[in-house]
C-alpha cells in the first residue's frame, strides 16, 4: 500500500479528496483490508479525540453476521406481513366496504320503493293529484287555492278564490295544528270528493268538509313516509264547539 | 510559524478528556463529508458492502454517543446501534438523498433507541436528542460514562497513547492536525492559516495522522481482537 493511498484516505476523511481519489480508494479497499484497517483506525482517533462514546470492537463483523443470520432465517416472516397486507388483508376490507355498500343501497331501495308504491297507490286514489294545496292553510286560515279550483275535475270551483274562513269562525275552532302556520305544500291531495263538496257556507257542509280535509291532511302528514318529511299542517285534536261561527 | 503557539494542545498527564481547545468553536468536522458519504452511499446502492463497512467505521461512534444519551448499557447501546446499522442498510435503496446521510442515519438511530426504550417500558431520558437536533448535535464531551470497567481501561490506553502520539509529533504536523481536527477548519483555511499550499496541508495533516496511527495500531489490534474487518 502506497503513502499516496493513505494519504487519499486521510483526505476522504476529511471530504477533501477528489471524487476521483475517493473511487480509486473504494476500488482499492476491495482488495486490501489493510486500507479498510486504516480507515477504521483513522477514524477511531477522530472519535477519541472528539470525545466520543467509543465502540470497542468494530461492529462490523456483528452486523454482516446478523444480516447474513437475518436474511437465511428471516425471510419467511418479513414476507408474510407484506403478502398479508397486500393479498389479504386490504381485498377483505375492500370486499367489506363493498358489501356494506351493496346492502345500503338495496336497504334504500326497498324502504324508497316501498314508499314510493304507497304513495303512487295514494295518488290513484286521488284525482286531481297534480295540484296544490298551497296555501289552504295558512296561519289558521283556510284559504281555496286558485289552481286547485282550476283543476277540478268538473271545472266548477267549489270555493271561489275570495272565499276564506276564519278557523275560529268555523264551528271547529278548537283545531290545533302541530306545526302552526305551516303550509300543506305537497302534502295533502284533495280527494275527489273534496272537491265536488257545494259551496254553501252552512254549518253541517262545512263540518263535513272540513273533516275531509283534515282526514286527508292527517293521512298525508304521516311522518314514515318522503311527504311527511315536508313541512305539514297536522292536527293534534280539535274541539266541537256548538254554534261558532253563526 | 506564530500560529501554533494559538493552538492548545493536549496534557498528557491529568484529566485527558479537558483537552479540547479553548476559544475553538467546534463546527462539526464530520458534518461537511457530503460528498464522500454521497458516493459511499452510490455504492452501497450498486450493492458495493465494502462501501457500506466504511459508512459504518466511519459513524459508528458517533452513533454509539447518540444513543449513549438514551441507554446507559454499553451492550445495548451497541445492539441498538447495531440495529440502527440494519434499519438503514436495508432502507439504503430507497434512500434518494433529500438529507444528507448522516441525518438521515441518525433519525433512524434516535427512533430506534427510542423503540428500544419503549420495547423495555422504559422512557427517554430527559436529555432527550430531538431528531432535529441530531444534526447539530455537538459530541464534543460524554454524556455518560457507558463503557465496562475493563473497556475503560482499554479506551483510556489507546487515549493515553493518542495523546502522547500528538503530543510527539512536530509543531507543523500538530498545528495543521489540531485546525483540522478541533477546529474543524477546511484545508484551504488551514493552509491561509499557515500560509502554506493547500497540498501541504494535506500532507502535514496525513503525516500526523500516520504518526498516531502508528502508535496505536499495535494496541488497536489488541483491544480489537483483530486486524481488519471482512465483508463476506
Amino acid at each position: 500500500m502506497s503513502e499516496k493511498m493513505k494519504e487519499e484516505i486521510s483526505a476522504m476523511m476529511d471530504d477533501e479528496s477528489s471524487m476521483f481519489g475517493v473511487r480509486r480508494v473504494l476500488d482499492e479497499v476491495e482488495s486490501d483490508d489493510e486500507l479498510h484497517a486504516i480507515w477504521e483506525r483513522y477514524h477511531f482517533v477522530k472519535a477519541a479525540l472528539n470525545q466520543s462514546s467509543l465502540c470497542q470492537t468494530s461492529i462490523s463483523d456483528r452486523f454482516w453476521a446478523e444480516l447474513e443470520n437475518e436474511q437465511t432465517n428471516v425471510p419467511d416472516n418479513l414476507e408474510l406481513p407484506e403478502q398479508l397486507s397486500d393479498t389479504s388483508v386490504k381485498p377483505k376490507l375492500n370486499q367489506y366496504i363493498s358489501s356494506m355498500a351493496v346492502a345500503a343501497t338495496v336497504a334504500f331501495m326497498t324502504v324508497f320503493g316501498w314508499q314510493q308504491y304507497q304513495g303512487f297507490q295514494d295518488q290513484g286514489l286521488n284525482i286531481g293529484s297534480e295540484f296544490s294545496v298551497a296555501g289552504l292553510v295558512r296561519d289558521n286560515v283556510v284559504v281555496p287555492d286558485s289552481t286547485m279550483v282550476a283543476k277540478t275535475i268538473d271545472q266548477k270551483p267549489f270555493l271561489d278564490a275570495s272565499d276564506t274562513m276564519m278557523l275560529s269562525d268555523m264551528p271547529y275552532s278548537g283545531i290545533q295544528t302541530a306545526s302552526s302556520g305551516a303550509s300543506v305544500q305537497g302534502q295533502a291531495m284533495v280527494r275527489q270528493n273534496l272537491v265536488r263538496l257545494p259551496t254553501s257556507n252552512n254549518g253541517g257542509m262545512t263540518r263535513e268538509k272540513l273533516n275531509l280535509f283534515l282526514s286527508n291532511h292527517a293521512e298525508h302528514a304521516a311522518l314514515n313516509t318522503g311527504r311527511g318529511m315536508l313541512p305539514f299542517s297536522r292536527t293534534a285534536n280539535y274541539t266541537l264547539v256548538e254554534g261558532a261561527g253563526k | 510559524m506564530g500560529v501554533s503557539s494559538t493552538v492548545h494542545l493536549p496534557q498528557t498527564s491529568g484529566n485527558q478528556r479537558s483537552f479540547k481547545p479553548e476559544g475553538t468553536i467546534k463546527q462539526g468536522s464530520w458534518m461537511n463529508d457530503s460528498s464522500t458519504d454521497k458516493l459511499l452511499v452510490e455504492r452501497v446502492q450498486q450493492g458495493d458492502k465494502r462501501a457500506f463497512d466504511l459508512l459504518m467505521s466511519r459513524y459508528q461512534h458517533k452513533l454509539m454517543s447518540l444513543v449513549s444519551r438514551y441507554i446507559s448499557d454499553y451492550q445495548e447501546a451497541q445492539d441498538v446501534v447495531q440495529e440502527t446499522f440494519i434499519k438503514a442498510y436495508k432502507a439504503l435503496p430507497k434512500f434518494r438523498g433529500d438529507s444528507a446521510f448522516y441525518t438521515w442515519l441518525y433519525r433512524i438511530g434516535v427512533n430506534t433507541a427510542k423503540n428500544h426504550l419503549a420495547a423495555k417500558g422504559r422512557r427517554p431520558s430527559a436529555s432527550d436528542v430531538q431528531v432535529e437536533d441530531a444534526e447539530v448535535y455537538d459530541e464534543g464531551y460524554r454524556l455518560r460514562n457507558i463503557d465496562t470497567p475493563e473497556s475503560q481501561i482499554l479506551t483510556s490506553e489507546l487515549e493515553k497513547a493518542i495523546y502522547e502520539a500528538l503530543n510527539s509529533l512536530s509543531d507543523e504536523l500538530r498545528t495543521a492536525f489540531s485546525l483540522r481536527e478541533f477546529d474543524g477548519l477546511s484545508y484551504d483555511e488551514i493552509a491561509e492559516i499557515m500560509e502554506c499550499p493547500v497540498g501541504t496541508v494535506r500532507s502535514r495533516i496525513f503525516r500526523a495522522r500516520d504518526g498516531i496511527d502508528q502508535q496505536i495500531k499495535p494496541l488497536m489490534e489488541d483491544s480489537w481482537g483483530r486486524k481488519t474487518s471482512k465483508v463476506k
